[in-house]
């Protein structure tokens, strides 16, 4: 796992589980998955971690016309529920025996077109006015439920946009309120002698970086921040600027991560890699 | 607290309850109906509390229960009880199909991996974690690390699993850089997991480790 901090393939993994891997890095990442078994240690990790949080959701009780709905799946007649009271929400072991469904199937096969002809005649005579009463109140019901949900949308729109506020502003906070806060400056370099950046360190917290005047990315090229230690730079992370050169965002670093000696950001193909390889754009040293 | 009161009932013998699903599994690949209403009766409570949480509306959400135990009907007869418990199985499904349905009715386009072999392959793939093995206490560890998770990272994740977001959706949305949401989505789920104890071991030997 000592690679797993840095190498983003360990990141694509996590998108392969949740379904969400771009199909463009789809190949790249399935042969490495072949031959790596640290990979696929790594992606079994992941599939748990998805089936634990699936398990989480707030129990909710299905209502019974579901049972009826799903078992009218086979064709077959349902058997009675199962003896549980109440229903485990997890699997649970209950005793189920063969509620004699084969043979009630034998039987109940060929009354089930009669009973269904039957029924439909009923409704086709007398039921028909009420059928239309029904109709109309389900389409005012319905017209009710649309604009409910338009204000919902709305509702769910707003906190979701105050909740990514509040989490950024709550990151950046806890980090510059931290004890064991460090400053790096970091200073333009060659290609760029305008810019400059300011990042906050701290051990249990995090990294602030703020940066300014950075040039504009070439075509599928990122910013990458690097925190350099006595050993080999360790990727902080990805970031792109915005139209005025600007960036501002918040960085996780792992607890584990040597005192950093300083920070520097180069250009790298999009997606990052393990180690610097591009123009070093800025570098400052810790205080 | 929900949590503790839904789960209240625990299971008395859960090795008994995942051989039989698969026994389930088996018998309906052998045209059994009886098998199928079993599997719903164990597990179709939280099928259904997983898809009403990521699709918030209870017809919808009976929707793709439905749509899963469709599909876990036509395909028993091709799945390998050996690869993972079948609640697990049926866990992604369900995640799966809300995912699709909440993305169509936003009008977004359907994920780029969702196709035969990405998502629907997640899906059918094994899970190792024993999901019939958990008991009240784990899933409120499982909690207790996804709640202690900061912020940005708990939204990060609740955005990615529950909402069916990209990560670069995801990014643009906490406007983080896609790296560092990458990162914290896989770092974030691992935790997790480490609430529990590894594998082979009891929860009693497990106490206090993770």
């Amino acid at each position: 796992m000592t690679t797993s901090g840095t190498d983003p393939r360990y990141d694509a993994l996590a998108e392969l589980a949740l379904g969400t891997l771009p199909e463009t890095e789809r190949a790249a990442l399935e042969a490495w998955l072949a031959t790596d078994p640290a990979a696929q240690a790594q992606l079994r990790a992941l599939r748990e971690s998805l089936g634990l949080l699936a398990v989480t959701a707030p129990a909710v009780d299905p209502p019974d016309h579901l049972r009826a709905r799903v078992l009218a799946i086979t064709g077959q007649a349902p058997p009675a529920p199962a003896l549980v009271t109440p229903p485990p929400t997890l699997p649970g072991a209950t005793d189920h025996t063969d509620h004699g469904t084969r043979h009630r199937r034998a039987t109940a096969g060929g009354l089930v077109p009669w009973l269904a002809a039957a029924a439909a005649t009923l409704v086709a005579l007398g039921l028909g006015w009420q059928s239309r009463q029904l109709q109309s109140e389900v389409d005012r019901l319905q017209a009710d439920l649309r604009a409910t949900e338009a204000r919902l949308a709305t509702t769910e729109a707003e906190v979701r946009s105050n909740r990514t506020r509040l989490a950024r502003v709550q990151a950046e906070s806890a980090i510059l309120a931290a004890a064991d806060l460090r400053r790096v400056d970091l200073a333009g370099q060659k290609g760029a002698p305008r810019a400059s950046g300011r990042a906050f360190w701290s051990r249990a917290q995090g990294l602030v970086f703020t940066a300014a005047r950075l040039p504009d990315l070439p075509q599928g090229r990122t910013y990458q921040l690097w925190v350099l230690t006595a050993g080999a730079p360790v990727s902080a992370g990805l970031f792109r600027p915005d139209a005025s050169g600007g960036s501002s965002a918040v960085f996780d670093t792992p607890v584990s991560l040597p005192t950093p000696a300083g920070l520097a950001v180069s250009i790298e193909p999009e997606g990052g890699v393990p180690a610097p390889t591009g123009d070093i754009v800025l570098v400052g040293k810790a205080e | 607290m929900w949590l503790l009161l839904a789960l209240a009932v625990e299971a008395d013998d859960p090795r008994r309850s995942r051989d039989a699903d698969a026994e389930a599994m088996r018998r309906m690949a052998a045209g059994d109906g009886g098998a199928l209403a079993e599997l719903y009766d164990r597990h179709g409570r939280v099928l259904f509390s997983l898809a009403v949480r990521i699709l918030r509306d209870h017809g919808d959400a009976e929707e793709a229960v439905q749509d899963v135990f469709a599909q876990a009907w036509r395909q028993a007869a091709r799945y390998d009880t050996t690869r993972g418990a079948v609640v697990a199985w049926l866990l992604m499904m369900v995640r799966s199909r809300s995912i699709d349905r909440l993305r169509a009715r936003r009008g977004q386009p359907p994920l780029q991996g969702d196709h035969p072999t990405a998502l629907r392959d997640a899906a059918d793939a094994s899970t190792p974690v024993d999901l019939a093995f958990l008991t009240t206490d784990q899933i409120a560890r499982v909690r207790a690390a996804l709640e202690d998770l900061p912020e940005v990272q708990r939204a990060a994740i609740d955005l990615a699993f529950h909402e069916g977001l990209t990560h670069a959706e995801v990014a643009e949305r906490l406007q983080q850089p896609l790296g560092t949401i990458k990162t914290r989505i896989r770092l974030g789920l691992l935790r997790l997991r480490a609430a529990l104890p590894a594998h082979g071991e009891t929860h009693e030997k497990g106490e206090g480790d993770a």
